[in-house]
């Protein structure tokens, strides 16, 4: 996993100056979900919070960054299924995302200085801690959302959509 | 205590709780991080409370360090809330334990609190009002507490959170500190 974690700590740092996530995001947002967009633009959405969110079209061919290409390459070698996109969701301390899905599986992990960011879904019996590079599989379908209980540290997870078997 | 929440079999009725909070669920002092207190200390008697106990980040503990008296609050004297104050100090003695803190915790729609230990072992927790979607989290577990006017039992001594992820309703729990 130590390979998996060094190239998502890349992959997410190259998204951060990208997108200059420092500078633009809105203070006051909960969290926001970084994607390419078909034009091949780097674009940026805010979720709805009041509605289950189906991402299924929100999801890209992987190369917003090279670093996040490699990646998504290893995620595909370590999972052995193909990946058909990747998406970026900042969560800010405190928080939670708003809960999404989509109509395949999902590979979700996170990266950053805490250590309490969490997939939770009212569906499961355990919650799997995604921080410091750890990783969850979510199935099809399965309504999630990223908690982040850190008091300190905004969370950046990437998630991959695997491509059906 | 090896269980992290305890469904107790004892009821009181939600409904009669709630009217005797009546409209302080709705009021503008309601904010985020408020608690209805049911007590307070003796020379302090607020009903809301905006402020959280002292946090220690090396622990990501919340300590509370009063030791005053509590008494409950003019407001609720005299009424069923007052009963079931009274009862579950009782059964707090049952467990060896001095329940010391009732308050009303709103937790709203999308939000959960920081990943938290308490510097009680356990707490006791009546659901007001619920959804399928809020739940506790204690150290990566789901943790559930469905049925309104029951009392649960839920320790706190390890890392846990709450966490509502309806998009519209407010969860509200009263809820019993110990020592």
């Amino acid at each position: 996993m130590e390979i998996f974690n060094e190239l998502q700590k890349k992959a997410l740092v190259s998204v951060a100056i990208k997108c200059k996530i420092s500078s633009e995001i809105n203070k006051d947002c909960d969290f926001i979900i970084i994607y390419q967009n078909e034009e091949l633009t780097v674009s940026r959405g805010h979720l709805h919070r009041s509605q289950v969110n189906d991402f299924t079209d929100c999801f890209s061919p992987m190369t917003i960054t090279k670093q996040v290409y490699e990646f998504g390459e290893y995620a595909q070698k370590l999972t052995t299924r193909t990946v058909d996109g990747i998406i970026c969701v900042k969560t800010n301390k405190r928080s939670v995302s708003p809960v999404f899905y989509a109509n395949s599986d999902l590979l979700v992990s996170s990266f950053g200085l805490n250590s309490g960011v969490f997939v939770v879904s009212h569906l499961l019996d355990v919650a799997p801690n995604i921080s410091e590079g750890n990783s969850t599989i979510m199935e099809s379908g399965v309504p999630f959302s990223i908690y982040n209980g850190d008091r300190e540290n905004d969370s950046f997870s990437l998630i991959i959509k695997l491509a059906s078997v | 205590m090896t269980q992290t929440t305890t469904a107790l079999d004892l009821y009181f009725d939600a409904d009669l709780i709630l009217s005797c909070i009546g409209d302080l669920l709705d009021s503008p002092e309601i904010g985020r991080h408020t608690r209805i207190q049911i007590n307070h200390p003796k020379s302090n008697p607020v009903i809301f409370v905006h402020e959280p106990v002292a946090y220690n980040i090396e622990t990501k503990t919340f300590v509370d360090t009063n030791r005053e008296e509590l008494v409950v609050h003019e407001r609720f004297r005299g009424t069923y809330l007052e009963e079931v104050v009274n009862k579950i100090i009782d059964l707090g003695k049952t467990y060896g334990a001095q329940v010391t803190k009732a308050r009303i915790l709103k937790l709203d729609p999308t939000y959960g609190y920081t990943y938290h230990k308490d510097n009680d072992e356990f707490r006791f927790h009546i659901p007001l009002k619920t959804n399928p979607y809020a739940f506790l989290m204690s150290e990566g577990v789901i943790e559930r507490m469905p049925e309104v006017g029951r009392v649960y039992l839920f320790a706190t001594n390890r890392m846990h959170t709450a966490i509502n992820l309806s998009a519209t309703q407010a969860r509200y729990h009263l809820v019993f500190d110990t020592r």
